[in-house]
């Protein structure tokens, strides 16, 4: 079987490229990092001190954004393309006939072979 | 039991079937109107058809063959097919990939009687289960039923996302997958900007993290270094011009959602990190 094709995305949220699917024909979830160190810094001082509070870190130790950053603060417009774990397939509601279609009657085989 | 005894059995009719030839069961998977065949499969390989063939010996003694297909889904979610058998004492049974190229740990399936024909059909048993290929079928009986987290897996290199300039690398495992991290690799190019960098790699179960990983080494301005962390590393700073080599735990497994991911110290806003390749072995998980 040929590679597929390398269809090449960019993500509107972070701005990271990725390939789906990748060159072996299997699919790719991308998801956005956390905000960075710069990004982190690029915050208001007020969303800044919020997020030191939230996470119990002092703003005072030298090593404040580092460890803030290897928190993993979502970005906002976070993406995470996985499937939802929940994802159970087809959920008929009340009433609702099933699709036919899905439940093939068999097509029996030509000719009995032995009786 | 003489097929003529003129002995009445007690009980009610089995549907479908003279009530005698039910108790003869020659078969231990019988069928009646009531009862379907169901194949579930799991699968991560796009463009697969799985085919299912087989032989029933019918109420009234005759060998039907039948074959029908199946199209997995490519995202590791189940996908279901129920067809009814009619009625009759399944003989046997084999399942084989007929299109697409899945290999060995890319598509597991269960075959199983249910009753009822949608999703709220009630699963009665299972006949056979394991991973098929092209060339290695499932079949019943004899088959031995397995799990989807028996086996050797499959083996797969992956290209991660290039992450935004001044961004660390986050890789994730998708949904009903297994991962055991065997090598990662990626390239920091470090811009003019003064700072001393040190790269770490954690792997979280997606909130906490509960591995990390630094090669202890200082990436200054202007520099170009590739780092590769494999199982079972002996852990070296720059061995050759441009290399630098980590550790990832052996034998590790990341369930669904865990992630993995560069930890920059000192990252600047136009240092770059590309080129994400690693190198996983996976099995899928048939939740």
């Amino acid at each position: 079987m040929p590679p597929a094709a390398l269809t090449t995305w960019q993500c509107p949220s972070c701005h990271g490229v990725y390939s789906d699917p990748q060159g072996n024909g299997q699919r790719y979830y991308h998801i956005c990092p956390p905000l960075s160190r710069i990004e982190l810094l690029a915050l208001s001082p007020g969303e800044l001190i919020a997020l030191y509070t939230a996470h119990a870190i002092p703003p005072t130790v030298p090593d404040a954004l580092e460890r803030l950053a290897g928190v993993g603060i979502a970005r906002v417009n976070h993406r995470d393309e996985n499937i939802d774990p929940a994802y159970r397939g087809e959920t008929l509601a009340p009433g609702q006939r099933p699709d036919e279609t899905a439940v093939p009657r068999i097509a029996w085989g030509e000719g009995r072979t032995s009786r | 039991m003489d097929p003529t005894s003129p002995y009445v059995w007690p009980g009610p009719a089995v549907v479908g079937f003279p009530r005698i030839e039910a108790h003869w069961s020659p078969g231990p998977w019988l069928f009646t109107a009531e009862d379907n065949l169901q194949l579930d499969s799991v699968c991560s390989q796009s463009g697969v058809t799985v085919t299912v063939n087989g032989v029933v010996l019918s109420a009234d003694f005759q060998l039907l063959p039948f074959s029908w297909t199946h199209s997995p889904n490519s995202n590791r979610t189940v996908a279901t097919t129920r067809v009814s058998l009619g009625t009759g004492w399944l003989q046997h049974a084999r399942i084989l990939v007929t299109g697409g190229a899945a290999k060995q740990g890319e598509c597991f399936v269960a075959l199983r009687v249910c009753r009822g024909t949608t999703s709220n059909a009630i699963i009665l048993g299972t006949i056979a289960a394991g991973y098929i290929t092209t060339v290695t079928d499932l079949y019943t009986p004899g088959g031995t039923i397995l799990t989807a987290l028996d086996g050797a897996g499959t083996v797969r290199s992956i290209t991660g996302t290039t992450p935004a300039a001044g961004v660390d690398i986050l890789e994730t495992v998708p949904t009903n997958a297994r991962w055991e991290v065997l090598a990662f690799t990626a390239q920091l190019t470090t811009s003019a900007a003064v700072a001393n960098r040190v790269v770490g790699l954690t792997i979280d179960d997606g909130t906490n993290i509960y591995f990390r990983d630094s090669p202890a080494f200082t990436q200054t301005a202007s520099l170009i270094d590739i780092y590769s962390w494999a199982e079972a590393q002996s852990k070296m700073a720059a061995p050759g011009s441009s290399f630098v080599l980590g550790n990832l735990p052996g034998g590790n497994r990341l369930l669904a959602a865990h992630r993995i991911r560069t930890s920059t110290i000192a990252l600047a806003a136009a240092d770059q990190w590309t080129a994400p390749q690693y190198l996983v072995r996976e099995w899928l998980e048939n939740n």
